[in-house]
């Protein structure tokens, strides 16, 4: 991959995990939204909406309850996604590489949090004598720069060697081995709904979640039927149960 | 203490400026000791400064704001709003001001926990995920627009929320905040969010998740039995609605170890495609 590309790409993925206007909406580090733009870089839309999509998947709820993320989502998007569009691979085996890629930068993402322990302790001193200006460089400017070379330098080092390496690796690997990667591929998404379902919490609302599930699996239903018909039953309820008012205080 | 002096009056723009802030840097400076503190602290510098011009009781009110926080960043600027409230009583210097400042430091920690909860359960699990689970099939198909779609939506969502909350909370101030999060109106909006999200996580995890077997048993006779074929008689994909509703039950039990599932589904996978299982 040539340099310019390569730094580009690091650098997009600096700014979408920098948490800037609050992670950028927190969603602009998804490989679904970083896809257009991937697609632009490497003038392959269809192709890299096509993998985007699929990466997605394997995060798609990919929450982080008090702020404990199981996944970096912009890795993956920002080596795995330009890694399969250089090479021209195919999004199934695109996962095979975003899925270690998003372990690891849960590793990052702890190291930052970790660095940027030093900035709150200026800020105290800071606070002492009254340093406003000083009080706003450590929340905004230091945290930024000092998560720079963390998250700039293996993206971009990943992207230079990458490609070549990545590939030599999966051709040398057994087949059931990249079977088994894209066996995983299908059973991570369930990950990511299971923490969704325990931070919507209350377990008596499971029976909820079978009804939405074999509704698509039986009826074949799309999703978007499930959400018509999911509003008008809960909009229902909510509002025949407004008469009995006051039993539900927290 | 500043004395005598005529009261500083917030405005609507001093509290956009908060809010702009806040928005802007809420998790840049996101550490393990103190969380959002620094990021709390630096919205609320402006308005500060304008508050306390002696810079003795801007310091400590700079040192007030540098204490642990966390919370929703949109649900939890009720809680911005209104601390700009108290501190704006704190800065007319009334007899009351040393309670005042003990009751933001009670306030800030005892919302904090409960709005994360609801921002948690209604932004970030039902709303975030059913946006981008519309959203991916037509992505697929080759659509720009889907694909950007959940920037675009869920973004001027939180941007709008967050803005709305913010000033809530300086209007309504914190008695009636504190009474409509303990009223049954707000619990039973997050009750029916909590179910629909549910009932949205069943379809997209049967979108979603998949699971299924290439085994084919060959019975004595010769005939050749195809597993899954006989599991979708019994009920289709209920290969990936069990895998889910485990996982599940073992975050359920086990407390939030993802990188541990997370390495445990790679390496059954391995395992299982190994023999040929899956």
């Amino acid at each position: 991959m040539n340099l310019f590309l390569a730094a580009s790409i690091a650098l997009l993925y600096w700014f979408s995990v920098s948490r800037l206007l609050y992670n950028a909406f927190s969603i602009f580090r998804y490989p679904l939204v970083m896809a257009p733009i991937m697609g632009l870089l490497f003038n392959n839309m269809s192709d890299a909406l096509v993998i985007g999509a699929t990466l997605q998947m394997i995060y798609i709820g990919s929450i982080a309850p008090g702020g404990n993320p199981p996944a970096d989502e912009g890795l993956a998007s920002c080596v795995a996604m330009p890694i399969a569009l250089a090479t021209g691979m195919t999004a199934e085996i695109a996962i095979t590489i975003a899925i270690p890629l998003g372990v690891l930068g849960v590793g990052f993402e702890n190291l930052r949090k970790t660095m940027n322990t030093t900035f709150i302790h200026m800020a105290d001193k800071y606070a002492l004598e009254g340093n406003v200006k000083g009080v706003q460089r450590c929340a905004t400017i230091y945290p930024l720069l000092a998560a720079f070379p963390l998250r700039f330098i293996p993206v971009f080092v990943a992207l230079l060697l990458g490609p070549s390496a990545v590939e030599g690796f999966i051709n040398s690997l057994p087949t059931w081995a990249l079977n088994g990667l894209s066996v995983a591929g299908g059973i991570l998404p369930a990950l990511g709904f299971a923490i969704t379902i325990i931070v919507i919490g209350k377990k008596e609302y499971l029976p909820l979640f079978v009804i939405g599930f074999f509704a698509v699996a039986y009826l074949g239903l799309s999703t978007i039927a499930i959400a018509i018909f999911g509003v008008s039953a809960i909009a229902f309820t909510y509002m025949t149960s407004t008469s009995k008012k006051g039993e539900n205080s927290l | 203490m500043s004395e005598n002096k005529a009261p500083v009056v917030v405005t609507k723009k001093d509290i956009d400026t908060v809010f702009i802030r806040w928005f802007t840097f809420a998790e840049v400076g996101l550490n393990f000791e103190r969380m959002q503190a620094l990021a709390f602290c630096n919205s609320m510098l402006p308005l500060l400064q304008k508050l306390y011009p002696d810079i003795e009781d801007l310091s400590a009110a700079m040192q007030r704001h540098l204490t642990m926080f966390n919370s929703s960043v949109a649900w939890g600027g009720l809680i911005n709003g209104i601390t700009i409230a108290l501190e704006e009583e704190i800065s007319k210097g009334n007899e009351d001001a040393e309670q005042t400042k003990t009751l933001v430091q009670s306030l800030k920690t005892g919302l904090m926990g409960p709005l994360a909860g609801i921002g948690d359960t209604i932004d970030m699990a039902t709303v975030r995920t059913i946006i981008v689970g519309l959203c991916v099939p037509f992505a697929i198909e080759g659509s720009v627009i889907a694909a950007l779609m959940p920037l675009l939506v869920f973004g001027a969502y939180l941007f709008i929320n967050t803005r709305n909350f913010i000033h809530l909370g300086y209007k309504r101030g914190r008695d009636s905040i504190v009474a409509v999060l303990k009223s049954g109106t707000i619990h039973k909006l997050i009750n029916s969010a909590s179910m629909f999200g549910l009932m949205m996580m069943g379809a997209l995890s049967a979108s979603y998740v998949k699971v299924s077997t290439p085994l084919v048993i060959t019975s004595e006779a010769g005939t050749k039995i195809v597993v899954q074929e006989m599991i979708n008689k019994l009920a289709p994909s209920l290969l990936s609605f069990a895998v889910v509703i485990a996982i599940y039950f073992y975050i359920a039990k086990k407390g939030p170890k993802f990188i541990r599932i997370l390495v445990v589904i790679i390496i059954l996978s391995m395992i299982f495609s190994y023999f040929g299982i899956l």
